[in-house]
């Protein structure tokens, strides 16, 4: 009968209006919570099967859904490990409680974004209790064992030593040094001049390469020649590590640049890259000092002696200052010596329907079957987009559109109430007829 | 949310702003400052995820201008030890009497010639035998005078010395450690143009003693070396090794290591200025308090013992006094005994009138008459000896020829000439002095210009700043009425 059938509609409606509040009510809450994504109501109407001269209304179902495909806007912060992603993917995560436990009792999770900061055992957590899941790796971000990229067995808790201490061993020098050209003539005093350069050993001990450069005085003209000796602080220091014979061009074309190097004994010199390879107490130092094929290196000009141009690389023993993510989801220590070091790469978790996904609490999501089986991708490669640090992703609430649709709702409601009180009413009417 | 956006980029805004109100206000204060480098704002705008996302500070840089710092530095230090070397000759010139003073190495002398005449015109006149040893008496405390401010001036060129090695020193472990603390800065993302002030400041103070290069290196550290390519400061801070000498006298010289008088040395490199190491410093205040320990002092001191030799030897000539037989002292010794040509540096601090006439040491003025070996009084009307005296004395031949003046000069002449020479070394040293400071006027200035505050522009952008900051609350005001607008539908 339709009348009834206009009851049940509006009761339907009601229903179906007071879900919608409570989406609506929900997202309104959760408008400045980071990483949140609103939930939205799609409805639904009903039809039942009617002849050609009556109507029975079919009412209306609800089905509410999350919306986790979109992404919210990104605001910067100024912390370097509020991580959150750019584009698809989201970050793998687990709970703080089982940061312990085997990678197969583990709840896997995922986050959009997330403030996260050290524990005092080192984790990574956000304040809603997930702790950050990577794959450790070695200082230059290669990873350290093969990964597994179809299931998140081959990650672990992101957990950093608050005490890490590191330094750099050096292993290359570059001299860029002029030799002053009138000691090479007759008449010279055949002083030698000297200059230090500083290594760094595997431990970061401050070790000392001195450099003497002798010239060869000649009884007429210009010899051009000199004797660099290496001289190693850790070892001898009076006993020369290595020591080589230059000699230098003083021809129009040679413009006072190296004419040959011949090493004393056994220096492993190669005339292609410039490079004398000077052992120390700590291993090698490629030491740099040009060749007659290269420019820069050692140099002879009638000018005074001037190591301009002496670089090297390592650092001492540093201590963690601070850590960072770049957009390959690598996470690095910064140490107050200046080096960065890799310690963890973060992979983004992609599955094929994200709007799949199982919400949890703290703006969390796990797989499900509707979501499809979850891959591990590299930060900025495949679908995934990039891991940024120093971001919070906002929520993808929309106030103005919320509001609007509260207004909606409540029209909705209302009217569908008057369905109801007019029913009532024809009802009444109905029961009149009869006194 | 699009509402929610602009205020974010409106918040950027104003942060942004206040920081380059910051940083105008510090310059604004600092204005005045000698050597502060202007400060600016890089800003650019924010992208996350390639969307704008208002606007960052992308770092604050500090105004530098190499080229100009390193030349005006030079002329810092070329100033300084120019400035060292003439107070030095200004004092050295005072303690010889310039010419025409009332009291002065010369006018003794001609006091001395005065009374030695009047002696031999008057020989029996006891007051005038009195008044010539007097004289003879003033001639030599004069020249001991000299010693000694000679040797004061060597000492307080040793002692300043000292100080500035300690200077350096210390500057240099300043300048290691905010090597350090910048690298920590630079490291944690954080503002490093103050801490790089203080150590341009401190290099500054280093550069002006020593020359140096600076190489710069990644994370804004610097490294240092001298002039000559030896380390000062890379990882760690060198020391330079200076021992002072309590007491300098004329014969302490400084000799490559050798002598008695301590050089510089660098990690075991001899860096003495103006000594023999092929990488000796060159320039700077050091190098000005060198040169007057191991050059100017004792030049004026080798003069002054020439001109004491010069005296004792012509009043010692054979012959001259009979009464003395050959080789012994005449009426000026050197502390009592002979002069020994083998033994003339530190004569002028040596050089003593004869005990035989000196009143107070016992001696009688009347030898000056009778001859300094007389036994027994001689005539008293001879003045032959007075007369043969200031006859040696005038005669135009030196018995010892100053170093840089004429062998044919009478005693007085040679005095006149020391003196001279000496005023000749201060004029020279007072014009370099003069040539260095205005190109340090130059220097400074133009260094200014290129890094330092315009009052001018910093206003200028502080209305700029004030205008940026305005709309940034302008947009938040207007973002409040748009959601105010929207709760009230």
């Amino acid at each position: 009968m339709s009348l009834s059938s206009s009851l049940n509609a509006g009761v339907a409606g009601l229903s179906v209006n007071a879900t919608r509040l409570a989406v609506i009510s929900d997202n309104i809450a959760n408008s400045s919570t980071n990483g949140y994504r609103r939930v939205d109501v799609d409805f639904a109407s009903l039809v039942i099967p009617s002849g050609a001269n009556s109507y029975t209304a079919g009412g209306i179902t609800a089905t509410t859904f999350r919306d986790v495909a979109t992404a919210g806007s990104l605001i910067a912060t100024n912390n370097a490990t509020d991580i959150s992603v750019s584009g698809r993917g989201m970050l793998p995560v687990t709970t703080v409680e089982s940061v312990d436990l085997g990678a197969n009792e583990r709840p896997f999770q995922m986050v959009a974004t997330g403030a996260f900061s050290r524990d005092a055992a080192g984790n990574l957590v956000t304040r809603s209790g997930l702790a950050l899941l990577g794959w450790p790796t070695n200082a230059d971000g290669d990873l350290l064992t093969s990964v597994t990229r179809e299931s998140p067995s081959s990650l672990v808790p992101v957990q950093i030593s608050p005490f890490l201490t590191a330094a750099e061993p050096t292993t290359k020098i570059s001299l860029g040094i002029n030799l002053p050209a009138d000691e090479t003539t007759a008449g010279a005093l055949g002083n030698s001049f000297e200059s230090t350069v500083e290594y760094f050993d595997s431990i970061g001990r401050n070790n000392q390469l001195r450099l003497v450069f002798t010239p060869t005085v000649p009884g007429t003209g210009s010899s051009n020649q000199w004797r660099v000796s290496f001289f190693d602080s850790a070892t001898d220091p009076t006993v020369p590590v290595a020591e080589l014979d230059l000699v230098f061009d003083e021809s129009r074309t040679g413009r006072g640049a190296l004419l040959s190097v011949t090493p004393v004994g056994a220096v492993p010199y190669d005339p292609l890259t410039g490079i004398a390879q000077v052992t120390v107490a700590n291993g090698p130092i490629d030491v740099f000092i040009g060749s007659p094929s290269l420019d820069g290196g050692l140099i002879q000009l009638d000018a005074p002696f001037a190591p301009n141009n002496v670089s090297k690389n390592g650092s001492p023993a540093g201590n963690l200052l601070t850590l960072q993510i770049n957009d390959q989801g690598l996470l690095q220590a910064i140490y107050d010596t200046g080096q960065i070091r890799s310690l963890f790469q973060i992979p983004l978790v992609n599955v094929p329907n994200l709007n799949g996904l199982t919400a949890l609490d703290g703006q969390a999501f796990a797989p499900s079957p509707e979501s499809g089986s979850i891959f591990l991708w590299d930060a900025n490669s495949g679908p995934v987009g990039g891991i940024l640090g120093f971001s919070l992703q906002q929520s993808t609430v929309d106030i103005a559109r919320e509001l609007t649709d509260l207004i909606q709702t409540q029209r909705a409601y209302s009217s569908n109430a008057t369905i109801i009180r007019t029913v009532d009413e024809m009802l009444q009417e109905t029961t009149n007829l009869k006194r | 949310m699009t509402i929610a956006s602009a205020l974010n980029n409106a918040l950027s805004g104003l942060t942004a702003t206040s920081k380059l109100a910051e940083i105008t206000s510090g310059n604004l204060a600092n204005a005045l400052t000698d050597g502060y480098g202007r400060q600016s704002v890089t800003l650019s705008a924010a992208v996350l995820g390639g969307y704008g996302n208002g606007v960052a500070v992308a770092g604050v840089d500090r105004a530098s201008s190499p080229e100009l710092t390193s030349a005006r530095r030079i002329a810092d230090g070329d100033l300084a030890g120019g400035q060292a070397e003439l107070d030095a000759l200004v004092r050295l010139e005072r303690s010889l009497g310039v010419a025409g003073g009332e009291d002065t190495l010369a006018t003794r002398i001609t006091a001395f010639e005065g009374a030695l005449r009047q002696l031999a015109e008057t020989p029996e006149l006891a007051p005038r035998q009195a008044a010539a040893a007097e004289a003879a008496s003033d001639v030599v405390v004069r020249l001991n005078q000299i010693s000694t401010e000679v040797a004061r001036v060597r000492q307080t060129a040793d002692a300043g010395i000292a100080r500035q090695v300690e200077e350096v020193n210390g500057a240099l472990t300043k300048i290691a450690r905010l090597n350090r603390q910048i690298q920590v800065f630079t490291a944690s993302g954080r503002d490093t143009a103050s801490l790089i002030d203080q150590r341009e400041q401190l290099i500054d103070r280093v550069a002006a003693i020593i020359p140096i290069r600076e190489q710069r290196r990644a994370s804004g550290v610097v490294d240092l070396t001298t002039a000559q390519g030896l380390v000062l400061v890379d990882t760690r801070a060198r020391e330079i090794q200076f021992t002072p000498s309590p007491v300098i006298t004329a014969p302490m010289r400084y000799d490559g290591g050798a002598g008695a008088l301590s050089g510089l040395t660098l990690n075991g490199v001899d860096i003495t200025p103006g000594g023999s190491g092929s990488q000796a410093i060159v320039g700077g205040a050091l190098a000005g308090q060198f040169a007057i320990r191991d050059r100017i002092a004792p030049d004026l001191s080798d003069r002054t013992d020439a001109l004491a030799a010069d005296l004792i030897g012509r009043l010692a000539a054979p012959g001259l006094d009979p009464t003395l037989a050959p080789g012994e002292p005449g009426l000026f010794t050197d502390d009592g005994t002979a002069y020994d040509p083998a033994n003339l540096v530190g004569l002028a601090g040596r050089i003593r009138l004869s005990a035989a006439v000196d009143p107070s040491a016992g001696g009688d003025p009347a030898l000056l008459r009778d001859g300094l070996g007389a036994t027994t009084p001689g005539p008293a009307a001879n003045g032959a000896l007075p007369r043969a005296l200031l006859d040696a004395l005038t005669a135009t031949s030196s018995a010892t020829t100053v170093p840089g003046l004429s062998p044919a000069l009478s005693f007085s002449e040679a005095v006149a000439g020391l003196v001279e020479l000496t005023a000749f070394d201060r004029v020279s040293a007072e014009t370099d002095v003069a040539a260095f400071s205005s190109t340090r006027e130059t220097l400074a200035s133009a260094e200014a210009e290129a890094i330092g505050v315009n009052t001018d522009a910093e206003l200028q952008a502080l209305i700029r700043i004030e205008q940026a900051f305005a709309a940034n609350v302008q947009v938040i005001q207007t973002a409040m009425r748009m959601l105010d607008e929207l709760l009230e539908i």
